[in-house]
């Protein structure tokens, strides 16, 4: 059941085939087998019960809600009405929202059931969803669950025998395993050539990218069926491509961020991830539209659309050349080219085209990011609300205490250098020249597409899942610089993108690709998405086995 | 810099190539070499001394305990990083604040909608005083002058 | 025309309280030989809170003295996800504002954030127009005017740098006892105009007369209270001096005056202090400071940091205003998104003064008489309505003299008067008549108030107000009085051959003897010539 895409679900929940309580009950079985990839920073099982009753309820009486009955998952940026709202942070560890943020609002209204907010990097500012006070999220690919491991040694998850003793390698997990199932674990299920021993044991794993990397998570381990990110740089699409899921970032404006804790007010989307790019436009037009409360979503009437099937032949491809950076892996290169001929081959015109000022996208949010930062945060101050730190002698002491507290290092850091660029005298220097050199990127774009380029074709990160243990040895800051490169310039231009898992690598992990489209166009970009992902059938994740 | 995860079988690279021909490969629009321009470091305007009182200015300015060698040098790295922005000619280029600058604001109309909820508002606060939030003493004046020599 | 002395010290006491209740503006210092060599130098920047239901970006009530705390969205919280929604209504007032001020409206304009950390800041900064304000340049005449002296009188003119929209923080109490402060965020969010004039007054007086023309104007466009007891309207005032031919001053701030009293005293109070500074080798220091109305004095506020750097970044989370007219309105646009602002500009009321100038130049009405009548709510619209035809100056000084007194005893609102202006009318002309006698008129004009669906007239012949014209009654009356006080008569007869200018005083005691008699129904000129015809037979 768990491995049904979300248009089927809602199919099967619309024609009574299956229980929407019984639904629920096998993500939250399937939540608790796979913990360990630490997806969630708050689970909400009782609340996803009580929706799910509800929508049992309606099931019965034929008035099903059109997400009736969907278990889905927020990242823990969204706020949540009465629900903890912490953004991976130690500023807001407490923090109850009262309110609701639209897209919430819209998923509950459409009848989903929530089981729980996602874990991320803390206030979004990251690309792997390993600086979080919950600790690092996993990714399920090449992942060597413990579960399964004390399954073939004979044990099961939390019974005595697998607290009895602690053991280094497992420790890590929390996890605690007698040094003689160790062994019959290693024995029996260790494959050479696919994992280190590290990976198997535990002490090293792929990462799931950023900083949505809890919603690509629970959407890639079967736990839901569509999760929401917010993407600022690519924080969707980045977790997607490395945990072989749809990751699709509208077009800036079409969604509403009212309740979406800023990172950078004017690149961040909220943005969908799913299994297939029907289930995103599923999603998409239940939450798109206008919001009064939100002055930066468009007025324009949003209609919901289906994807029809179309003919490729009336396309034209934009292949970008800048997309080839220097760190790109072969891998992906050759995927990209691959997916290059499969559209020529389909009869659609490819072309290469320019757009210039790519390579400069990623020093140029470096900036804005830091000085947004450096303003969004300015709000935390401990005396409204977040933590609040033990000291009385001035408001500025107070207000310092708590932020350096509150905050880890990376987001500390950046408030630090955005207040250095908004500084008067390095006002026009930094900022204004990053505001510059953003409009040539926006406009980079908007060239090639009034040259009667339909999509652009791009890949998604320069490289497959790292493993925690290499992405680790560089900061946060040169991380992003990295990996980002490839879906930062589309948060410059505010154009729609959606990151497609192709295939396999040899490594066993997810290659994705990317398709960009022109602003508003979203339904026509998720249309030839659709008809790519058909072409490439790329194998889900099948997490069964566990249940 | 290119990164490559451990685990890359050895032969994967020439099995690829083997695969390719098989399939009758098209001549690609994606380009065989990395298209990126290499920066001159050069080139680049030197990153300016982050002396004492500039740091702590900044701090006072971000309230965040940033003023320690980890600190300014992470500072110094971003700002280096940021010069390359000075590699693109920007002259005649206007500042792009929002990708929807040419769109007129949403407004709204003048009624009371909101408020009345001291609960929600206050639920979060770590100390409140009879409903009031509670700082520190903030920026007050200095003592005044002895009364008895005013006008 | 002449009138009794006892009149006229009735009159003289309440036209001086009339004068002292518009004399907030005045500031009286004496003038410092020593101040020729310094010229100071003063700019103003002025927050007037603008009226309106909700608040700039959200929907929150901005009722004056709510109930702590709720009047506050979760916008103005600072909630983190909330995002601002722009009131149409509090821009078309700053455009209506702009437009009155002589300034050019932008046709686009746009907001930053202005960052610095206060506890009744939540956001750690404020939203604002620094760059791309809603109007720039304009120009405003005013008269400032010395209450001790009407004839040193001049008209200025100062120059609007920008007028800008912006947020209002919330308000802190400093709980001494406990040396905590307390935060109420009701005012948080308010909408406000920072109106930044150019550096154009050289003195307390100038400075607070602007003020005192703005707060008319702003209460005459109705986008401002212009209540400063209640901070609907505070002013700052950047000060410095210099010796003429040197270069500025380095200035300082004077934060958050609010009455217009405290603005020509403080200004006044620093120009004096900076210049003993700078005359005893000292430096002036570029601060904040405030002013605290009991000593009368300036004071700095504790700031360790040097310069302030409010790091200005334009504000993401709002679109550009665009202001569009009917004719280049864009097709297709959603009205709920676009200000078209014909009919804003339509109908604005002229400034106060151009009132003045417009009433001292048609009916050659004094200045004093001129600030009085405009600085009145509502009293200009009466005279304009009741003028036509009739002695301008007479007219002022009844409305001045006799109505005021009685509508301020009542608390009547003349915004909203309860009677029709011609039943005014009607008291003036009959006093002008002679019909009812000048101490009547007050009594009258309370009945007028007590009857509002009465005429005047009605009400006189009812109450039997009117003079007596019947000469035989009158006279028969002032015999009576001649035997009742035959020693005032014999003071009359010493006093006719002691001084041929002869006082009044046995006169008035006759007159005013005979005046209570007849409830004063009778015109007292009539009396004394009777008087005196009847006292030279004697």
């Amino acid at each position: 059941m768990l491995s049904l895409t979300l248009k089927e679900v809602i199919h099967q929940i619309q024609q009574g085939k299956i229980c929407a309580k019984e639904l629920c009950e096998k993500c939250i079985a399937r939540a608790a087998r796979v913990k360990e990839l630490n997806a969630f920073t708050t689970e909400t099982h009782n609340i996803a019960k009580k929706q799910a009753s509800a929508s049992a309820e309606r099931q019965a009486t034929h008035a099903t809600l059109p997400l009736d009955g969907v278990p889905v998952a927020v990242k823990d940026n969204f706020c949540t009405k009465g629900i903890r709202t912490t953004c991976a942070s130690h500023m807001l560890e407490s923090f109850l929202p009262p309110y609701n943020a639209t897209m919430v609002e819209k998923l509950l209204n459409n009848g989903a059931c929530l089981l729980g907010k996602t874990n991320l990097d803390e206030f979004g500012m990251g690309c792997g969803s390993i600086d979080s006070i919950y600790g690092p999220v996993r990714n399920p690919w090449n992942y060597h669950f413990v579960c399964q491991s004390l399954e073939e040694a004979g044990l099961q998850l939390g019974s005595k025998e697998s607290h009895s003793m602690t053991y280094s390698q497992l420790k890590a997990r929390g996890i605690h395993m007698s040094a003689q199932s160790r062994s019959k674990v290693l024995r029996q299920t260790r494959e050479a050539e696919k994992m280190t021993e590290d990976v198997h044991c535990g002490s090293d794993w792929y990462i799931a990218g950023g900083s949505s990397g809890g919603s690509a998570v629970a959407v890639a381990s079967g736990v839901c069926f569509g999760a929401l990110g917010s993407d600022t740089g690519g924080s969707v699409r980045n977790p997607a491509s490395y945990c072989g899921v749809v990751g699709f970032k509208p077009t800036y404006g079409r969604l509403s961020r009212h309740g979406l804790i800023p990172l950078v007010n004017s690149l961040d989307v909220p943005g969908i991830f799913t299994r297939t790019v029907e289930d995103a436009a599923i999603l998409f037009n239940h939450l798109g539209g206008h919001d009064v409360n939100d002055s930066t979503t468009v007025s324009d009437p949003f209609h919901k659309q289906d994807l029809p099937d179309i003919s490729i032949k009336d396309l034209c491809i934009g292949i970008p050349k800048e997309y080839h950076s220097p760190g790109i892996s072969e891998e992906i290169l050759n995927a990209w080219k691959w997916a290059a001929d499969l559209f020529e081959k389909a009869g659609a015109k490819v072309i290469q085209v320019s757009l210039p000022h790519t390579q400069y996208s990623i020093v140029c949010y470096s900036v804005l990011c830091c000085c947004e930062v450096a303003s969004n945060m300015a709000r935390y101050d401990g005396i409204e609300f977040g933590y609040r730190a033990e000291n009385n002698e001035s408001t500025e002491e107070l207000i310092a205490a708590s932020r350096h507290y509150g905050f880890n290092d990376v987001v500390q850091g950046r408030i630090f250098a955005g207040n250095y660029f908004l500084l008067r005298q390095n006002y026009e220097k930094y900022f204004m020249k990053a505001q510059k050199v953003r409009r040539l990127i926006s406009e980079d774009f908007q060239k090639v597409y009034s040259k009667k380029v339909d999509i652009l074709l791009t890949p998604t990160t320069p490289t497959e899942a790292p493993l925690y243990s290499w992405f680790s040895e560089q900061d946060n800051r040169t991380r992003t610089a990295e990996q980002d490169v490839y879906t930062q310039p589309v948060n410059m231009a505010g154009v729609p993108a959606v990151s497609v898992p192709v295939r396999l690598s040899q490594a066993g992990l997810p290659v994705s690709l990317q398709l960009i489209g022109q602003s508003f166009k979203d339904h026509d970009l998720l249309t030839v998405a659709k008809w790519f992902e058909q072409q490439v059938k790329f194998p889900r994740l099948d997490l069964s086995y566990l249940d | 810099m290119i990164a490559v995860t451990r685990i890359t079988a050895k032969s994967s690279t020439r099995n690829l190539r083997q695969k390719l021909q098989l399939n009758n490969y098209f001549s690609s629009k994606v380009p065989d070499e990395p298209t990126w321009v290499p920066i001159d470091k050069e080139k680049l305007p030197k990153v300016p001394e982050l002396d004492e009182a500039t740091v702590n200015h900044l701090e006072r300015l971000s309230l965040v305990k940033f003023n320690n060698q980890a600190g300014v040098e992470r500072l110094y790295k971003a700002i280096e990083y940021a010069n390359q922005l000075h590699m693109v000619d920007t002259e005649g280029v206007e500042p792009l604040d929002s990708v929807l600058e040419n769109r007129s604001v949403y407004l709204r109309e003048d009624k009371v909608t909101d408020g009345n909820c001291l609960k929600d508002i206050l639920q979060n606060a770590s100390l409140v005083v009879e409903d009031y939030f509670v700082a520190p003493p903030g920026n007050i004046p200095l003592k005044p002058v002895d009364k008895k020599s005013s006008k | 025309m002449v009138y009794s002395n006892r009149i006229s010290l009735r009159r003289l006491c309440r036209l001086s309280f009339l004068v002292s209740r518009h004399n907030r503006h005045y500031s009286n210092l004496s003038y410092n030989p020593r101040e020729q060599e310094w010229r100071s130098v003063v700019g103003l920047e002025i927050h007037a809170q603008i009226q309106s239901e909700s608040k700039l970006f959200s929907g929150a009530s901005t009722k004056y003295a709510g109930s702590t705390n709720t009047q506050v969205s979760i916008f103005d919280a600072a909630i983190p996800g909330t995002l601002p929604v722009l009131n149409r209504h509090i821009v078309e007032a700053g455009i209506r504002t702009a437009a009155a001020l002589g300034c050019k409206l932008s046709q686009m304009s746009k907001f930053d954030r202005k960052h610095y950390f206060y506890a009744d800041l939540p956001a750690g900064y404020q939203i604002t127009q620094q760059r791309h304000p809603l109007a720039r340049n304009g120009k405003v005449k005013y008269l400032v005017y010395n209450t001790d002296n009407w004839n040193k009188y001049s008209w200025k003119t100062a120059s609007i740098i920008q007028l800008q929209l912006e947020q209002d923080s919330g308000k802190s109490l400093h709980d001494a006892d406990q040396n905590r402060s307390l935060i109420d965020l009701n005012r948080a969010g308010v909408g406000l105009m920072e109106i930044v004039t150019a550096p154009d007054f050289t003195d307390g007086e100038e400075a607070s007369s602007f003020v005192r023309e703005l707060v008319l104007m702003l209460r005459r466009l109705e986008t401002c209270s212009g209540r400063m007891e209640e901070g609907a309207l505070r002013v700052d005032a950047n000060i410095s001096v210099h010796r003429p031919g040197e270069p500025l001053g380095v200035r300082t701030e004077v934060k958050n005056l609010n009455s217009v009293k405290s603005v020509g005293r403080a200004i006044d109070y620093e120009i004096k202090r900076q210049i003993g500074e700078l005359e005893s080798g000292r430096e002036i220091v570029n601060e904040t400071r405030s002013f605290d109305a009991q000593s009368g004095q300036t004071i700095a506020m504790r700031d360790k940091e040097k310069l302030q750097d409010y790091r200005f970044m334009p504000e993401p989370n709002l679109l550009p205003v665009f202001l569009y007219d009917s004719k280049s309105v864009p097709m297709g646009v959603d009205p709920a998104n676009v200000i078209i602002t014909d009919h804003l500009l339509q109908g604005l009321p002229s400034s106060p003064s151009k009132s003045y100038e417009r009433i001292h130049d048609d009916h050659k009405i004094s200045i004093r008489n001129c600030v009085i009548l405009v600085n009145e709510d509502g009293l200009l619209k009466i005279f304009d309505e009741i003028v036509e035809r009739r002695d301008a100056k007479a007219l002022i000084n009844f409305l001045i003299a006799d109505f005021l007194g009685v509508a301020h005893a009542r608390d009547i609102n003349l915004l909203q008067c309860p009677v029709p202006f011609r039943h005014i009318a009607e008291v003036f002309d009959m006093k002008t008549n002679r019909y009812i006698s000048n101490d009547n008129v007050t009594q009258v004009l309370e009945l007028m108030f007590d009857f509002p669906n009465k005429t005047p007239g009605e009400i006189v012949k009812e109450k039997e107000l009117e003079n007596i014209q019947d000469l035989e009654v009158l006279q028969a009356e002032c015999e009576k009085t001649l035997l009742k006080h035959p020693n005032v008569v014999q003071r009359w007869k010493v006093g006719q051959q002691k001084e041929k200018k002869g006082r009044q005083d046995p006169m008035l005691k006759l007159v005013n003897t005979t005046m209570t008699a007849l409830n004063n129904r009778a015109n007292p000129l009539v009396l004394i010539s009777i008087f005196e015809k009847l006292l030279s037979k004697k």
